[in-house]
């Protein structure tokens, strides 16, 4: 016994020590290596892998090691206050470059880079250039691809066997709904933390609100809007109609049973791939991920407009984005980014990812080349639709998640619509007092 | 105690007290089975292929396969095999039960034997640390860590998880020594072994078991720690078994679903905890009464 | 159970050890191989535990987010904890959970240890069994339990529909009045063993003539149960049932796994509310209020436990 107790000893001390070697740095080694990170899965994490391979093979002396982090809406949440502003961080990462993910917040404390000197300004639409130019004139992150959100795929075997067709207005898809489940399936499934009171309600404003109400409503929470903007309130009729919607996807069977239960979003999935849900809720994110079944065909509807007046049914997200942290490796990480927002790193990212690089200097008939046939039709219809940012890239974390935590409230009931929009007006009042 | 003078039992209360049997019987059998299928379904889930596990949540793997198990081990999806997670976790729980140990015996042991100034402070102290929950301490630590480079670190995690223990394990050693025959010790001292000389070859040989039982309550909880290791291991190449299973989202959005490989991984994980049970339940049993009497 | 007499011993010793001054140099000698002793404890639980409290208390009187500079804030947190709703469910389910689990463990622990006891056929069986779940990481239970909820798919409402109760099947996580009980469940459903066993261990101390003298009586297995398998077993039931509500205080594992806290915060626990308010929203001046606030429960709750069972306080 006391044999075993002190070789037990032993190996525990190995182990110790070998814990504490594996804390040390690498060893030095040739080539220079950078430390980065990305969401990985497909779409974006695809991207960058294909993109850093490429950089890779033909950078021997400077290679990118790259981590591909798990659970997304916890690095979301925690990466820039913890990974990202630690001493040991990362040199560059694959971001979300939108307020509500403290991009603004890390810009001011001086963890990001600007990246003016390497960006290659005549690659990206005049929007895109926008959207990252921040008030001092600099510009912190490079963008990586155009999605679009949000939408419901569905599953063309169950739709035809039931003889039903996308839906033109909401109530069409409740009826969808209650068809569906008759025949014994699921109707939609989505991630709750994500899908249900994010995603959502996002899609839900720009069908319900006016182009000039949607536009004041990603501002008005500012402490700088004007009077003008603050005349549009979460209290409109205009406003509580998307709580009174997200109400309905509850309580007229569109969302799956227990859809408030979801939190993994492979529940969700496994129930769409599955064949035991006939809808499944996402966006464009996935690149060619969600749209490759092999038992059945998969379509996309957009929702269906709740108002008429309503600005529009695609809403684009461009803050995808590669960024630079101010450590010692800058000048190396600046090189490779420099590559990977190069028309040949962009390339390399869109074919790995399957998803839409929203550059000037790539033409519809190279993007054809890799683009599966219903994500070029994504992004023939943003030309069409008009693509608003989302009210996700507009706003601080605060606003958002208070639209998170007001929205799973409707939808379980606990709030009523009215109450709904009284509580997001407060949420808007408290940012502008900060 | 009651007197009861009825010795006599009735036809009537015999069939009630056989019916209550068959009650209890019937009750202990369900009750079996709920505790025991569960963990049998974990591993035939396993064995599956996702189509399996959603079209037949109940059916048996037959033939199993080891897909899952290949697939997690191989890492594919995560860049990570989870062997990586594995050891890691293996590295964290080895250190901090040796660490905990030998200081916790170290601490209870002077505070069992020694009368010094501030021995009553000192364990006041321990009692008052028992007191303290670990979710105060996460955000600081989580900083503390930071400054320290003690963040994605596994020693960071075995200090904080020695930290962690140390209250409990102290005051149950104190008391076992507080039992400790005196006599050996005192023969020693007159042999001219000094305070360390006796407690380390006279004390701690024969407190072996004692010192198992130390081991056996603090393995499970390091074994599953999430709270810390949710916020002080954000590198891949450091984090341990649970985080793999709280953030086990590989390929989220993608075609393919991951459920089988979720339990996979999950069977990774408590596979070492059942063996150590099966092994050593005994042992087991009596240390975890010996923790909670105490 | 056996060290009254030890500790008085050590108490009087003390006191003279204390009560008689002596020369530094001489004290020296013969005390400093006790501090050796008990340093490496002190130092870590000052570094990683006295010091992070400190700091946490500091931290509360702040506001801040993380990244930028901290602002004072004074007791603002604490004001606005005391009107933040959230907190309050919070903290009552937090309650409701540790009393809930507590009551269902350590009742269903003791009928078990009980039956085990009066050695029902198969009782071997269930003592290795009923251990069992406590020995799984709580992580994997409560992943696991997660999908054996699963409204559509998981094992618990197939099985009630196989069984034709179909109309009892739940969408047990994802309905606001089910995801709490249904958490605690699965504590229970994990953590009953564990005083099980030791209740078990104190029942069979209960010496046998005096169940010889009860079945002479004629004594019924209730009245036995009742005069006197509990009031011998009395102080470990007790002892253990605090045990188990300081540790169901600090909740946070099985709750993040199986919901986060939702649906609507329907099953958020301190612990959880803490994570979201610090980790995902970057409040960390207002979590680490919530943490003084839990501090101080648990410290009060634990502190109690001490005072009024002079047993164990002398024990330990």
């Amino acid at each position: 016994m006391s044999g075993i107790i002190r070789r037990a000893a032993g190996y525990s001390l190995a182990a110790l020590m070998a814990a504490s070697l594996a804390a040390l740095p690498a060893g030095a080694a040739d080539a220079t290596h950078l430390r980065m990170t990305v969401l990985g899965g497909p779409g974006a994490g695809d991207g960058t892998v294909g993109a850093i391979k490429a950089w890779n093979a033909a950078h021997p002396e400077l290679q990118v090691d790259l981590e591909l982090q798990s659970d997304e809406l916890n690095w979301q949440a925690t990466a820039p206050t913890t990974m990202f502003a630690a001493s040991d961080g990362p040199d560059l990462s694959w971001w979300w470059c939108s307020p509500s993910f403290q991009y603004k917040d890390m810009i001011a404390a001086g963890l990001l880079a600007p990246l003016d000197d390497i960006y290659p300004t005549a690659s990206y639409p005049e929007g895109t250039n926008q959207y990252f130019t921040e008030p001092d004139g600099h510009k912190y992150g490079v963008n990586t691809d155009v999605v679009w959100t949000p939408y419901i795929y569905y599953n063309k075997k169950i739709f035809a066997d039931l003889g039903l067709e996308p839906p033109k207005t909401w109530d069409d898809l409740y009826n969808i709904a209650t068809k569906v489940r008759a025949a014994g399936y699921q109707p939609m499934v989505t991630l709750y933390d994500y899908g249900m009171v994010n995603h959502l309600p996002d899609g839900l404003m720009m069908r319900s609100w006016s182009k000039e109400q949607y536009m004041a409503m990603l501002h008005n929470w500012s402490p700088k809007s004007t009077d003008a903007e603050r005349q549009y309130k979460w209290t409109d009729p205009d406003s509580v109609r998307i709580f009174q919607t997200l109400k309905d996807i509850a309580t007229k069977g569109l969302a799956a049973d227990g859809f408030a239960g979801i939190i993994d979003d492979e529940v969700a999935k496994s129930m769409f791939t599955s064949g035991k849900a006939a809808m499944y809720q996402t966006g464009s994110w996935g690149g060619a991920g969600m749209l490759d079944q092999k038992q059945f065909d998969v379509g996309f509807f957009y929702y269906p407009p709740i108002n008429k007046e309503s600005y529009g049914s695609v809403g684009s997200w461009v803050p995808n984005c590669f960024i630079a942290f101010n450590r010692p490796n800058l000048d190396a990480a600046k090189k490779v980014i420099a590559f990977l927002s190069s028309r040949d790193g962009a390339l390399a990212y869109g074919k790995a990812s399957g998803l839409t690089i929203g550059r000037t200097d790539v033409d519809a008939a190279t993007l054809s080349g890799f683009l599966k046939p219903m994500v070029a039709q994504m992004a023939a219809d943003v030309g069409t639709m008009g693509a608003p940012p989302l009210f996700e890239s507009a706003v601080p974390p605060d606003v958002l998640n208070a639209l998170k935590r007001t929205a799973g409230q409707v939808l379980t009931g606990v709030l009523t619509p009215e109450q709904a929009g009284e509580a997001m007006q407060q949420a808007y009042e408290d940012a502008r007092k900060q | 105690m009651r007197s009861n003078s009825e010795t006599a039992i009735s036809p009537v209360e015999r069939r009630v007290q056989l019916g209550l049997k068959i009650l209890v019987t019937a009750l202990l059998l369900l009750w079996l089975l709920v505790q025991v299928y569960p963990i049998v379904f974990l591993f035939t889930t396993s064995l599956k292929s996702d189509p399996e596990i959603l079209s037949a949540p109940f059916s048996l793997p037959f033939p199993p396969q080891f897909d899952n198990y290949l697939a997690v081990i191989e890492g594919g999806r995560t860049n990570q095999s989870i062997l990586v997670y594995f050891t890691n976790s293996v590295i964290v729980t080895a250190g901090t039960l040796v660490l905990l140990i030998a200081v916790s015996a170290l601490a209870g042991y002077a505070l069992a034997r020694g009368k010094f100034p501030g021995s009553t402070a000192t364990q006041q102290l321990f009692l008052l640390a028992l007191a303290v929950p670990v979710h105060v301490l996460l955000i600081p630590i989580y900083f503390f860590f930071g400054q320290l480079g003690l963040r994605n670190n596994l020693l960071g995690m075995i200090l904080l998880y020695t930290t962690l223990g140390l209250p409990f394990t102290t005051i149950l050693l104190r008391s076992y020594f507080l039992s400790f025959p005196r006599e050996l010790e005192e023969a020693a001292r007159i042999d001219g072994c000094g305070r360390f000389g006796v407690f380390w070859r006279v004390v701690l040989p024969i407190s072996r078991g004692a010192l198992a039982s130390m081991a056996i309550i603090n393995i499970g909880w390091v074994w599953s720690e999430l709270f810390f290791g949710l916020t002080l291991l954000d590198r891949t190449g450091v984090r341990t078994l649970p985080l793999a299973i709280a953030a086990y989202k590989p390929a989220s959005m993608a075609q393919q679903t991951a459920v089988g490989e979720l339990f996979a991984i999950m069977g990774l994980t408590v596979l070492p905890m059942l063996l150590f049970y099966f092994l050593f339940q005994k042992q087991i049993r009596k240390g975890m009464t010996a923790g909670a009497i105490k | 159970m056996t060290t009254h007499e030890d500790t008085r011993e050590d108490g009087a010793a003390i006191a003279r050890a204390e009560g008689q001054p002596r020369r530094w140099s001489l004290w020296l000698r013969d005390n400093y191989h006790w501090y050796l002793f008990i340093a490496p404890a002190v130092l870590l639980l000052l570094a990683f535990m006295g010091f992070p409290l400190y700091r946490s208390l500091e931290l509360s009187l702040f506001q801040w987010k993380g990244l930028l500079p901290r602002k004072w804030a004074g007791l603002h947190n604490f004001e606005q904890l005391f009107a933040d709703g959230y907190f309050w469910s919070a903290l009552s389910h937090t309650i409701v959970f540790a009393i809930a689990a507590t009551v269902g463990t350590v009742g269903l622990g003791f009928l078990l240890a009980v039956a085990i006891s009066r050695r029902v056929p198969l009782h071997s069986l269930y003592r290795f069994a009923f251990y069992l779940p406590v020995m799984l990481p709580m992580t994997v239970v409560a992943a696991l339990w997660a999908r054996i909820y699963e409204p559509n798919f998981g094992l618990l409402n197939t099985a009630l529909k196989a069984i034709g109760l179909g109309a009892l099947a739940q969408p047990w996580l994802g309905s606001l009045d089910l995801s709490l009980p249904a958490i605690i469940a699965v504590v229970i459903w994990q953590y009953a063993g564990f005083p099980m066993i030791v209740l078990l261990a104190a029942i069979e101390g209960v010496p046998e003539e005096l169940h010889q003298a009860a079945t002479l009586d004629g004594a019924s297995e209730l009245d036995r149960m009742r005069y006197l398998i509990v009031p011998m077993i009395w102080p470990v039931l007790v002892s253990i049932s605090v045990i188990q509500i300081i540790f169901s205080l600090k909740v946070f594992d099985i709750v993040w796994v199986m919901t986060k806290g939702g649906p609507a915060e329907s099953s958020s626990v301190l612990g959880t509310y803490l994570y979201r308010r610090a980790f995902e929203q970057q409040e960390y001046g207002y979590a680490s209020a919530v943490a003084v606030a839990m501090f101080a429960v648990i410290f009060t709750v634990t502190y109690l436990y001490y005072r009024l069972s002079k047993v164990d306080a002398v024990e330990f």
